[in-house]
Order: structure tokens, then sequence, then C-alpha cells
């Protein structure tokens, strides 16, 4: 090969080869991506598009359905109960989760390894399990109200069939996803950012304040979000361990789905569930692909 | 007298600290205990602290036929719906952790999409399409439903997984005169094993503890595990769940104790941070 | 007989140019190091060689064949990584027996070429052990015998020694230098550090952002270093900032006055003055200064000397000579080089202004 058709080729040769790899790339991904949109982006889609036109007979886009539904007064207050019990249960969580995983990350010795495998627990614990142990736990004349009987006390608040059953239960499933999240955000943090604070006089809060939250806000965000969108759309947990009305909109359009067959009905409410989590789900990607830009 | 004050004074931090983690102890362990109560239980009546002691609902559940159609169609369906995950998404995540092609940081974040929606919601939306298909209350509906679940950790786990390894080793493998393919199923592959193992574990345990979507699609003739369990737990005797409970739970506890050396926290941290 | 051309070699990262216009020969034989500081391209270069990146142009030739369009599986390149050279899921025996099999050899003499080659680097019985089992240095021998393996054309090292402690360090490139010329490979090594370079270099090739400097022998370019560049890079320089003055006699930098009669730099002209440690000789009749520190190495000592217009200085001195801090101190220049812009010139003894130079000096004008 002359000098010159070397040279020629192997100006060429780079952007063939990436060309190469881009495509190899694109068909490696494609058939997982074909079962993603099959399964999720599809559905979503004609959900979406069912709903606005529920009447064959009429022609476009009507927002028929939704005013219908918002129009009656149990599906409103599900909505409101749905996110009331969401918003209580990530609090209640986040409030329990931070404390643990900054304990984990900087205690040493047995306590915080026992610790460590105790929490992680609930994770392998399938959600229907989880719910039908805290109805014998809660329930009253359980385990929980007969040590208290024992103890003397008469009269036992009711903890299931209630949102304060939907809160306990989510709070038990949801602990460990908030504390490794929060933990793993936490261990990414240098130990010398730390002791550089404490060198020039932090004490614990303010260390915490000023260095460790701030650098653990998109872990944190990361949390918070799974946390709401999860327990936003629980089905399993308030169906069990929740009362009659109001119900968790997970509940709501699974009845309408199932038990009174009202289909349109149904995915008119996942529609709503959907555009109410919509931004904190966007939230989620964001942080999630923020967190991950170094590596990504 | 400063909040601080008595966090330095040893013996009362550590009895604070015993106490919470006594606390914590009591609300994790305490359901689950309970549970293994029932499941050994002929009898329970308040306000005993401890049951009758009986195997009689063992006998009854294991006797009943659908509960073993539906163990039979748990360990068929869990199983299928992680290996065709494997199969489809472990190239994709190669490709994502190596190669360089248009879009594919947005792909990788599109496989987020199953976490960013209620999966309630999503659910519905796939039992209308799956109407349309005549999809549902099919094996094959299971199987799809199973993997909306297994599709997100068989992707960005070994994703991760496969970006943790150094070039250096693969790069050395095509040095010493090794192709493309070769270095992958010598080199790369067996050094990305342990991720895998995890990643196949927390998918085939999404798979198999799977609720809430079986329970529309699959019903009334496909019934796993789990779905089973809605009805044991609210139309049959407290025992008969608890029982029920326990066979449910022993794949995961099988797991647990079989993947053990792999659920290093960095693993397990993988695995949930998503 | 294997020879390594690079032929005007072009790498770019998005708008930066890592490696450009780059051309080198590399003799049969020779160990070559790829000299530079970080981000010099010295790495990137490598690794075209190797085949890890594709260059965006010009040609790489291995004894007149181009391999620019080959991968790196079919070039008859081995490289020994920085880092993670060897696959830790395989024993030692299996990391260097790998590219033996993938051509298919006997296993019989697969088994006699790895015991052969783990001889050669000095670890017999390393075979059945794990990379986990081994030390940094182990690991790197390993790979070293790995490359040798498999009889390649064009050994290349990446700074592979940079990683361990310095006495270890020292000692593998000894090793490595030596293994080399008992077996004649061509070689190329990447280092950042020159000192390493000019021990066990037969050439060095040196490089700042992406473009040679000068290639040369060791002694060629600590004596007559083309650039100022280098003059700094190699060893240790004195740089004094000075101006040429065509009314004083030449170049005025500092209190020193140096003929510049064998070039003709316009006058005004910014040019700096370049004299190594051990071409500054104590006189008591040269340039006042001011001892600042002394610096006992054991077998010699490092003066600091401050030099009004001149700044701190660096010269050497013998253990006997011992000048106490805060002393004056005369100073004369022995042999130094000026370079302006991209040309230099050499100038010999000297004295300053004040007492005219009755001696001669010999100036070897070496332009480039």
């Amino acid at each position: 090969m002359s000098a010159v058709t070397v040279r020629a080729a192997a100006r060429g040769a780079p952007a063939r080869r990436a060309w190469k790899e881009g495509a190899l790339g694109l068909a490696l991904v494609l058939p997982p991506l074909m079962v993603l949109v099959f399964l999720i982006v599809l559905p979503a889609i004609t959900a979406i598009l069912d709903t606005l036109t529920p009447d064959p007979t009429v022609r476009g886009f009507t927002p028929a359905l939704y005013t219908q539904l918002l129009a009656s007064r149990i599906v409103r207050s599900d909505i409101v109960f749905t996110v009331v019990v969401t918003l209580v249960s990530v609090a209640v969580t986040f409030a329990l989760s931070y404390p643990l995983a900054l304990y984990l990350r900087f205690a040493r010795g047995r306590l915080p390894a026992v610790l460590a495998v105790l929490f992680t627990i609930p994770l392998f614990v399938p959600v229907v399990i989880a719910s039908f142990a805290m109805i014998t736990f809660l329930v009253n004349h359980g385990v929980i109200s007969t040590i208290f009987y024992r103890l003397g006390v008469q009269r036992f608040p009711p903890l299931v069939y209630n949102a304060t059953g939907i809160v306990l239960t989510e709070v038990w499933a949801s602990l460990p996803f908030a504390v490794l999240i929060l933990g793993a955000g936490l261990q990414a943090i240098d130990g010398a950012l730390i002791d550089g604070a404490r060198d020039v006089g932090a004490g614990p809060l303010r260390t915490f304040g000023s260095i460790i939250l701030p650098l653990n806000v998109t872990p944190t965000m990361i949390a918070l979000t799974l946390l709401f969108i999860n327990v936003f759309g629980s089905f399993t947990i308030p169906y069990l361990v929740g009362g009659n009305a109001p119900q968790m909109l997970g509940v709501t359009m699974t009845n309408y789905l199932t038990q009174y067959l009202r289909r349109s009905e149904a995915v008119t409410l996942a529609v709503m569930a959907f555009v109410i989590s919509a931004v904190v789900g966007a939230v989620y990607v964001v942080s999630v692909s923020r967190r991950e830009r170094g590596a990504v | 007298m400063s909040p601080t004050w008595y966090w330095s004074v040893g013996a009362l931090r550590r009895a604070v600290g015993v106490g919470a983690f006594l606390a914590l102890a009591a609300f994790i362990l305490g359901p689950l205990l309970t549970l293994l109560l029932w499941a050994c239980a002929g009898s329970w009546l308040f306000p005993s602290l401890l049951p009758e002691f009986s195997f009689k609902w063992w006998a009854y559940v294991l006797a009943n036929a659908d509960v073993t159609k539906a163990i039979r169609m748990s360990f068929a369906s869990a199983p299928l719906a992680t290996a065709l995950s494997a199969l489809i998404c472990v190239p994709a995540a190669y490709a994502f952790a190596r190669l360089r092609f248009p879009g594919r940081r947005a792909l990788l974040l599109s496989f987020l999409s199953a976490n960013a929606f209620p999966k309630i919601g999503l659910y519905v939306s796939i039992a209308t399409l799956f109407y349309r298909l005549n999809l549902m209350d099919t094996f094959a509906g299971v199987v799809l439903i199973q993997m909306v679940n297994t599709l997100l950790f068989m992707i960005w786990i070994p994703t991760g997984t496969f970006r943790g390894i150094n070039t250096n080793l693969e790069e050395a493998a095509r040095d010493a005169g090794a192709g493309p393919l070769r270095t992958f199923f010598q080199i790369t592959l067996p050094i990305a094993l342990p991720g895998l193992i995890v990643a196949v574990l927390f998918a085939f345990l999404a798979a198999f503890d799977e609720a809430q979507g079986t329970l529309i699609v699959g019903t009334p003739n496909h019934i796993t595990m789990p779905v089973m369990m809605y009805t044991l737990v609210l139309s049959y005797p407290q025992p008969v769940g608890a029982v029920f409970s326990v066979l449910l739970s022993l794949p995961s506890i099988a797991f647990l104790l079989l993947a053990q050396r792999y659920l290093r926290a960095g693993y397990l941290a993988a695995g949930y941070s998503l | 007989m294997s020879s390594l051309s690079l032929r005007r070699l072009e790498k770019r990262f998005g708008a930066h140019a890592a490696v450009h216009d780059l051309s080198l020969d590399v003799r049969d034989g020779e160990f070559m190091c790829l000299l530079g500081p970080s981000g010099c391209g010295k790495t990137t270069t490598l690794r075209m060689i190797g085949g890890f990146e594709a260059p965006d142009a010009g040609d790489i030739e291995i004894d007149g064949r181009s391999v620019t369009a080959l991968p790196p599986e079919r070039r008859p390149t081995a490289m020994v990584f920085q880092r993670y050279n060897l696959w830790p899921h395989m024993s030692v025996a299996g990391n260097v027996a790998f590219g033996l099999r993938v051509r298919r050899l006997p296993r019989a003499e697969i088994d006699a070429k790895v015991r052969e080659v783990l001889a050669l680097v000095g670890l017999p019985d390393a075979p059945g052990k794990y990379p986990h089992q081994l030390s940094g240095g182990q690991q790197q021998r390993i790979a070293v015998a790995r490359a040798l393996v498999l009889e390649p054309k064009i050994l290349l090292l990446d700074e592979p020694f940079s990683n361990l402690d310095a006495r270890l360090r020292v000692r593998m490139r000894e090793e490595v230098k030596q293994l080399q010329r008992a077996i004649g490979i061509t070689t190329v090594f990447v280092t950042h550090d020159q000192e390493e370079a000019l021990t066990i270099a037969d050439r060095i090739a040196v490089m700042r952002d992406g473009v040679l400097e000068q290639v040369d022998t060791p002694e060629r370019l600590y004596a007559h270093p083309r650039t100022l560049f280098v003059a700094d890079f190699i060893g240790t320089m004195n740089l004094i900032p000075g101006r040429v003055d065509r009314q004083a006699g030449g170049l005025a930098a500092g209190p020193w006055r140096l003929p510049l009669s064998a070039v003709a730099w316009p006058d005004g002209a910014e040019a700096t003055l370049a004299v190594r440690p051990e071409d500054l000789v104590i006189d008591p009749a040269g340039t006042p200064g001011d001892v600042r520190r002394v610096i006992n190495l054991g077998h010699y000592l490092q003066v600091l000397v401050d030099v009004p217009g001149a700044g701190t200085l660096r010269l050497f001195a013998g253990k006997d000579a011992a000048p106490a801090e805060g002393a004056a101190l005369g100073i004369r220049i022995a042999r130094a080089l000026i370079f302006k812009d991209t040309e230099s010139v050499e100038v010999g003894t000297m004295r300053p202004a004040a007492d005219r130079p009755a001696s001669a000096y010999s100036p070897a004008a070496d332009r480039s």
C-alpha cells in the first residue's frame, strides 16, 4: 500500500470506527428499549389519549372524564387523603432515616454493625408480607395492644385499618431505601471535609448544617422523590392495612378497574396520579442524572 | 444548659443510643416475629402473650390446591422474567458502559421511568393495553408485568458494574491478541460476575414479590404467591396467612444466604440507590 | 530488525490538540523515552502506537509497514499499563499464558514459555499465585513478563512504576533497562520524571503541549538543550532574564554582560540566560552575592546565593568549600546558554562588565 493511500485510510478510519461503534451501541440497546416502550411508554400514551376521548362518537379531545371524576366528593377526598398520607409518611421516614444514616456513617463499634444489618431487613420482605405482619402486630388484641393491656393500659387506640396504619407500614417498608440512599451519599463525603470543619471549631450541629447537608443534597432529593412516588402510588399497603374510606388513589383506581369494571375511570385516575407526581418524578430523574454525572 | 451538655456525658449518650436501638429493633423485628409466632400457632387468644403452638395450619395450607398452583406459577414466571431481562439487558448495559452512541445518556435515564411513575398507575394503563391485545389473564401477561420491575435492575446495576472495570484490563486483553468478543467473555464477564449476580438477585426478588400488577393482570387463573396472599390475608384465619408468609419469604431468605458474600455494602447500595 | 516510525501524528479531543504534527523514528533495539509534564500528549502518543487511540491524521509504521489501520490485537506491540494490568480472576500463569492461548500454541510450549519468562523477570515461583497475593512491584513485573512472552516487535510502557515507592521505582527501572538490553527489544517508555528518563533512555523525546520539543541522547539534551523549556525541564537550571543591549556589549542579564557576536539579535530583545549549577564557580574575583542557604547533601553541597539583579541562584560546591550562611561570595559563570524565542547560543567563561574580560572564551555558537 502506498504511503498516500495509507494516510488517506488513516484519516478516514477514526470516523468510520466511531460510526460502527455508534451503530453497535444502538443495536445492543434496542431490545430492552423496545420492551420499555411497549410496557411503559405505549400504555401511558394510549391511556392519556383514551381518557381524553371517552366517547367514540364524539371527535376531538374532551376533559369530560376528568371533570366528572373530580366532581365526585369521594374521589376528591381520596386524592387529598393520598397526598396527605404520602407527605406524612415521607416526612416520618426522612426524620428517622437521616439520623440513622448519620449514625451508621460516623459511629464505630458493634452496635452500628448490628444496626446496619437490622435496617436492611425490610428490603427482603415482600410488601404483602410486611403489611400482614404489621396488621398482626398493631391490631387491637395484637401483640402491642396485649403488652399494653398487661401493663394496665385499658384503652388502645386503633392503629390499623386507618391512615395511621398506612403511615406506619409505609415507614417500615421505606426506611431501608432512604437509609441506603442517604448513606451512600454520606459515604461519598470525604472525611477530610468534615474533619476540616471540626478543626476550625464547628460543632456537630453546625457541621451537619453547613457541610454535610449541602454536600448531600442530591441523594436527599433522590430519597425524597423516590419515597414520595413509592408511597403515592402504593396499592398493597393501603389495600390491606387501610380502612374503607377514604382510600389511597392506588386502591381507588384498582377498584374502578377490577371491581366496578369501569376501565376508563380507572385509567383517568391513573393519569391524574401521573400528573400529580410528574413534578416529583421529574425531580427524581434530574437528581439521579446529576448524581451519575461524574460516572455517566 | 445547652443541649450539647448531655451529649458530652458518655453514659447518658450511650443510654439514649441503646434505647433508640432497642426501639428501632422492636419496630423492625416486632411485626416479623409476631408473624412467625402466628405461623406456629394453633390458636392465639387475647390477652395471652404467646399462642398455643401447633403446626396444623401448615398441613392445611400445603394441602390447598390453589396454594400449590400459585407456588408453581411463581416459580415458573419469576425465573423466566429474570432470565429474559438478563438476556436483553446485559449486552445493553455493556453498550451503555463502554460504547459511545447518540442519545446514550438520555436512553439510560429513560430506564428510570419505571421508577418515576406511580407503579399502580402504570399497571392500570398496561391493563387496558393488555385488554386490547388479549394478554389479560395469560402467562405472558404475568411475565411481562414482572419484567416491568426487573428491567431497571438489569440495566442499572450491570451498567455500573461494567463501568467499574478499568478499561486497562480490557485493553490488555486486546493487546495480547484477543478480539472484542473473546475479551468480553473471558475477561469482562468474569470480572463483572459479582455485580451481575447482585443484579439478578434483586431482579428475581422484584419479579417474585410483584403483587399489585399481577393481581390486576393475572386474576383469576394465573395467580402468583404474592397475589394469593391478598386472598389469604383478607379471607382466611390469621395462621393461614402467617404460614403462607413464611413460604413466600423462603426464596428471599435463600437468596440472602446464598449470595451473602456478594452483598457487601457497595453492591447493596448499588441495588437500592435507584 | 524492528524500527518504529511516527509520521506527522495528530490527535484531537474536541477542540484540544493532544498531539500535533508529531514525527519520530525509533531505531531497532533502542530504548526511547517519551518525556514531558502531565498533559503533554506522551501517553496519547503511546496509546496510538499500541492501537488504543486512532490518530486523526498521520501514520505509524513498524518495520516499514503501516499499522495504523490495525486494531490492538493484530499489532506487533505489547503494552504495560500504569495500573490494572493483571486480570484479577486469573492466576499469574493464566495471565501470562492468555495471549499464547489466543494464538493456539500447544499446551507444553505455553507452559515452557511461561516458566521461561517468569524466570526472566525474577519470579519463578509465581505461576500459581493470584494478583491480589502479589505486591505492586511484583504485579508490574508479571505485566512485563506477559508483554514479553508474546515476543512483540515493540514494547510499550506507560509510566509503569509511578505507583511504586521511590526505592522500588529505581530498582524496577534498572531491571527493565537490563532486561531490554539483554533481549534487544525496541522499547518506548513514557515518563514525567526527567531523572528516570536520563537514567535509562538511549534517546529521549521531550514533549510539551502535544508537540515534540527535542529528541536527543540524554547527554546532548542535558548539555545542549535547544529550547528554554527543555533547558529548564532537564536537570536543574538557573534562569536569569535578560535583554539584548548592544551598547553594553551583548546580553545584559543581572550583573553579567555577555558578548553576543555570534548572533545578530535585535537590540532590546528579551533573552534568558541559563546556567547549570555546576557551571557556576566560586571565585573571589567574580560577581558578588550573599549566601542565603547551604544544603548539605552528604557528598556535596548545594549553595543558594542571592545575586543582586539575578535573584537566588543555585550552585554546587565540594564538601570542603563550606561557605557560611550570610557570608559574601564571588561567582563566575564558566558556561551558559542564552535563549531567545527559538534560538540559542552557547557561551564559555564570562566575567562581569566591571572588570574587562581579558581571558578568551570558547564560544561554541550552537545555533539550532
